[in-house]
């Protein structure tokens, strides 16, 4: 009797080179990756039922795809977006959020970049996995005037840690409080993802779900760094 | 079978890989701290089994026995080994639950997508660094 195999999978590095310059454009073309995605899909590890997997729904068959509401379309477009393409929309905003956050903690504590950097490589590849091609909204170590952007001040960090002109006239947090304030950041990343998984399926659904699941893995080991 | 049915049938057969792997890997962790983890960890896995022949049975589908013995990866034999074997079969595990989400609806893919997460939580403590997507590592886009 063959034994299930326990084996895991190849291990690819999705840290691909920031782009910390440019404009997002959000390319609208989440719901035209499910194809290549499914061709990957590997039986999973331990699986005693060989032969039970199916082919996976389209990404882009959300229920209630005939109902025309979009209360979270940032801005109507000519093309009328699709329900994943909006949800998709929505995650990529809510990423370009959390690249600000580790952007202005960057700026005000510039011997933290180093550590952070995994953190932040990590939602820029989230950014690139939702709609390919985005780069973040922001300049990311020049982001002094962030604030004048929407995605940094929709996610600003508490003013303790956050850029501020007199934050010398306070104490300094130390890198344990900015790494637990980041984890909180992280902690309602992961939970919103969980939210935003309800209205999709198919691929769209298992990518913003592995999102959340990243985010809650950084909150739990941003809470323990010091 | 349906895709909702394959999947979870899958995520249990995961879990019960995991059982056994944490039985095996727990003890050649060098820490009292990952030893502690890994014994809550396979605590979690425990009653995810029983989660998930709940959702079977809800299913009206019987679940699958764990098998006495699986293969594993490599050969356990220290602390290093040890925890790569548990981060994978957290991956494991997370992309089981990640199936679930792609197919399932209201609350059972609700529920998933917190296991995921549960999984990736650990899959990185046992890495020590963050992995960008959780459950889907040899299947990413581009």
């Amino acid at each position: 009797m063959p034994e299930p195999s326990l084996r895991g999978r190849p291990w690819v590095d999705r840290r691909s080179v920031l782009r910390l310059l440019g404009v997002a454009t959000l390319g609208l073309v989440a719901g035209c990756r499910s194809g290549k995605q499914r061709a990957a899909l590997a039986s999973v590890p331990g699986s005693t039922t060989p032969g039970s997997r199916s082919p996976q729904p389209p990404a882009t068959s959300a229920p209630g795809a005939n109902t025309s509401a979009t209360p979270t379309s940032p801005k109507p477009t000519a093309s009328p977006l699709s329900p994943d393409q909006l949800v998709a929309q929505r995650v990529a905003a809510a990423e370009q959020a959390l690249l600000a956050a580790y952007d202005a903690v960057a700026v005000a504590h510039p011997e933290l970049v180093g550590r952070l950097a995994p953190f932040r490589a990590d939602h820029s590849a989230h950014l690139q996995g939702l709609v390919p091609g985005a780069s973040p909204s922001t300049t990311a170590t020049s982001s002094m005037a962030s604030s004048s952007t929407a995605p940094a001040t929709s996610l600003a960090l508490p003013g303790t840690i956050a850029p501020s002109t007199n934050a010398s006239a306070l104490s300094p947090p130390t890198s344990a409080q900015i790494f637990q304030q980041l984890a909180e950041v992280e902690r309602s990343a992961a939970a919103a993802r969980v939210s935003d998984v309800a209205s999709t399926s198919g691929s769209l659904a298992r990518l913003i779900a592995s999102i959340g699941g990243c985010e809650a893995a950084h909150a739990a080991l941003l809470a323990v760094a010091t | 079978m349906s895709d909702v049915v394959s999947a979870v049938l899958a995520a249990a057969a995961a879990e019960n890989a995991a059982v056994y792997g944490y039985s095996v890997a727990g003890a050649r962790l060098a820490t009292n701290r990952d030893k502690n983890a890994a014994r809550a960890a396979y605590d979690a896995h425990r009653a995810q089994v029983q989660t998930l022949t709940q959702w079977l049975a809800s299913l009206a589908t019987a679940p699958v026995p764990p098998a006495p013995v699986y293969r594993l990866p490599g050969p356990v034999a220290d602390n290093a080994t040890a925890r790569a074997l548990l981060a994978a079969i957290e991956e494991s595990t997370a992309a089981a639950y990640a199936d679930v989400v792609a197919v399932a609806t209201a609350e059972l893919q609700h529920d998933a997508a917190l296991y995921l997460q549960a999984a990736a939580i650990r899959e990185a403590q046992w890495r020590t660094t963050p992995v960008p997507f959780p459950g889907l590592v040899g299947r990413l886009p581009g």
